[in-house]
């Protein structure tokens, strides 16, 4: 575990104990990223003290950077099909579960475009898909706060009709594309 | 002697050995087992498979050969039982008894042993898990009785020299944990002080968990539910960074395991609060040294650095506890205590020697609870604060 002191090291302060590199390293290739993440986000913030959280930070960067990736890099580039393809399974299911925690892998699963094998190609296709997806959800939740607003001062007369059904147009657009 | 929830504690005893701690831990010194035991091995799944084809493949072989098939195990009597003073744990010597599939004698042991024996497999090669008791079931007519299954899961990790998780075969979960802990179980992290007014309950599969992060500062092992509820509802983890766990009476494997890998991951100090009765200590020297049954698994399951924080014999005067609330020993407590003073490691131990002493000459026991009469939040505000601070413990 890495030692994180509360206050000018020096354990009265308090300590904070983290995982660490080396027990990572053991964990299936699709695990760290989302645990990383995950604590990243919710976290963190229980730690008051600037110093502390900027520190435990850079930590998790060292994760994600020395075996978060590397792990999951070597194990979508291993030769064996099956191996690689069980991987790309949870990924996809991990892209579509929490999708804010698996960005960092965007830029692995485009290189997969590319690959030979054509389940492969799919599954990666399919867990960028999943990224679009909640980004387009995003969009469409802000969209819907807008048009609330939108609606409220065309009725009354704030808003041109043109104006309104343009935007009215372009939150049914989003719908659709995402089938919601 | 009322409670006075205002008074500050600075723990400083606990936090020096903290520091002590976290000094050592750093060093990462290995452990070294005396030559006269067997090394047993926590095994990923992949590995115990292996060394049970193996096996199978040597009986096949004598099979062919001579027709006289055995098993060779190192014997779990009490006589190979050994104390290893320096690393303070009980071990299983190298004794070896064998056991023969062609003696009328033993033909109903060998066959029990080969079904538990398929069933680990079954349970390895899906990735499953199961209980004893469900083990049991699988067999009724053949078992007869759940604790022939047992003895013949034991003697199957002694057999295979690695630890019964490994095997597969979990407890029934039976303890609670919460504090300043975060952890990991599959791709979730578990808070353990948010999980509202309950517990999380030490989870069987412990290979599916990691210690992801802790501010805690020691850890406290508690025999009572009743006691960990109250320190709980008080929020006493909160108060003094700390990780409380139960496993309401002698730690299961499940507990024991978790214990140790806290301890051993965060190097924080690890205190039990028991009962001031023979079973708490007995209940003590489990978690510290592993019990006689399990002394295989003991470099596993015990936490050698746990100091017993209370509720000692000499507490009960200085802490003012009423004469009703003190019980008089039954002959089997004395006979108990008499019993652990026999015990190397209790002789050893001088001031664990003097207060077993203290309670064989005054022949009185009590509850953790018994600090009650002093009002419901004595034990959180006023006792275990002291013992922390002070460094009042065995």
């Amino acid at each position: 575990m890495k030692i994180f002191y509360k206050n000018n090291k020096n354990i009265d302060g308090g300590i904070v104990q983290l995982i660490d590199k080396e027990k990572m390293m053991d964990w299936s290739p699709e695990i760290p990223i989302v645990i990383i993440e995950n604590y990243r986000k919710d976290h963190l913030s229980r730690f008051t003290n600037n110093k502390l959280r900027s520190e435990i930070n850079k930590h998790l960067d060292e994760l994600i950077k020395d075996v978060a990736i590397p792990l999951m890099a070597k194990g979508l580039e291993t030769e064996n099909s099956e191996e690689r393809l069980t991987l790309l399974t949870r990924l996809e299911e991990i892209t579509r579960k929490k999708t804010e925690m698996a960005k960092p892998i965007i830029p692995y699963l485009e290189k997969l475009l590319k690959d030979e094998n054509e389940k492969i190609k799919k599954l990666a296709q399919k867990a960028l898909n999943n990224f679009e997806k909640a980004k387009k959800k995003k969009q469409l939740e802000q969209m819907r706060k807008k048009m609330e607003q939108l609606e409220k001062d065309w009725l009354e007369e704030k808003v041109s009709n043109e104006e309104y059904a343009s935007e009215r147009k372009k939150l049914l657009k989003l719908q659709a594309e995402i089938g919601d | 002697m009322a409670s006075k929830s205002k008074e500050n504690y600075d723990l400083k005893a606990t936090k020096d050995l903290l520091s002590q701690y976290l000094e050592i831990g750093q060093q990462k010194k290995e452990i070294k087992f005396p030559e006269d035991t067997i090394k047993i091995e926590d095994l990923p799944v992949k590995n115990t498979i292996i060394r049970i084809n193996e096996l199978v493949d040597k009986l096949v072989q004598v099979i062919y050969t001579t027709g006289r098939p055995s098993i060779k195990l190192p014997s779990r009597s009490g006589s190979n039982i050994i104390w290893d003073e320096e690393n303070d744990l009980l071990l299983l010597g190298k004794q070896i008894v064998e056991k023969h599939f062609h003696s009328l004698t033993s033909v109903v042991d060998i066959t029990r042993l080969m079904k538990v024996l398929e069933k680990i497999y079954e349970l390895l090669k899906t990735n499953d898990y199961a209980t004893k008791r469900e083990i049991f079931y699988t067999a009724v007519k053949l078992f007869q009785d759940q604790k022939n299954s047992d003895k013949n899961i034991e003697d199957i990790s002694t057999m295979l020299y690695t630890i019964r998780n490994s095997t597969h075969i979990i407890a029934a979960p039976r303890g609670a944990c919460v504090g300043k802990l975060r952890i990991r179980d599959g791709t979730e992290i578990i808070d353990l002080e948010r999980i509202g007014s309950g517990y999380w309950q030490v989870s069987t599969m412990l290979d599916e968990i990691d210690i992801i992060e802790s501010d805690a500062e020691f850890i406290l092992v508690i025999e009572k539910d009743a006691a960990m509820m109250r320190l709980n509802k008080h929020k006493f983890w909160e108060k003094y960074p700390s990780i409380l766990i139960t496993a309401q009476g002698v730690g299961n494997v499940a507990v024991r395991m978790f214990l140790k890998r806290l301890s051993k991951e965060l190097n924080l100090p690890v205190f039990s609060l028991v009962d001031s009765d023979p079973y708490g200590h007995y209940i003590h020297s489990v978690y510290l040294r592993g019990s006689k049954r399990l002394s295989y698994e003991s470099p596993f399951l015990a936490t050698p650095n746990i100091k017993l924080l209370g509720v000692l014999t000499k507490d009960l005067d200085e802490y003012k506890i009423p004469q009703e609330a003190r019980i008089p020993m039954n002959s089997n407590d004395i006979k108990r205590i008499k019993d652990m003073l026999n015990e190397k490691f209790v002789k050893k131990n001088k001031k664990w020697e003097a207060d077993l002493n203290l309670a064989l000459k005054l022949k009185i026991k009590a509850e953790i609870q018994a600090f009650t009469s002093h009002g419901f939040n004595f034990l959180a505000d006023k006792y275990l604060p002291t013992k922390l601070t002070t460094g009042d413990w065995i």
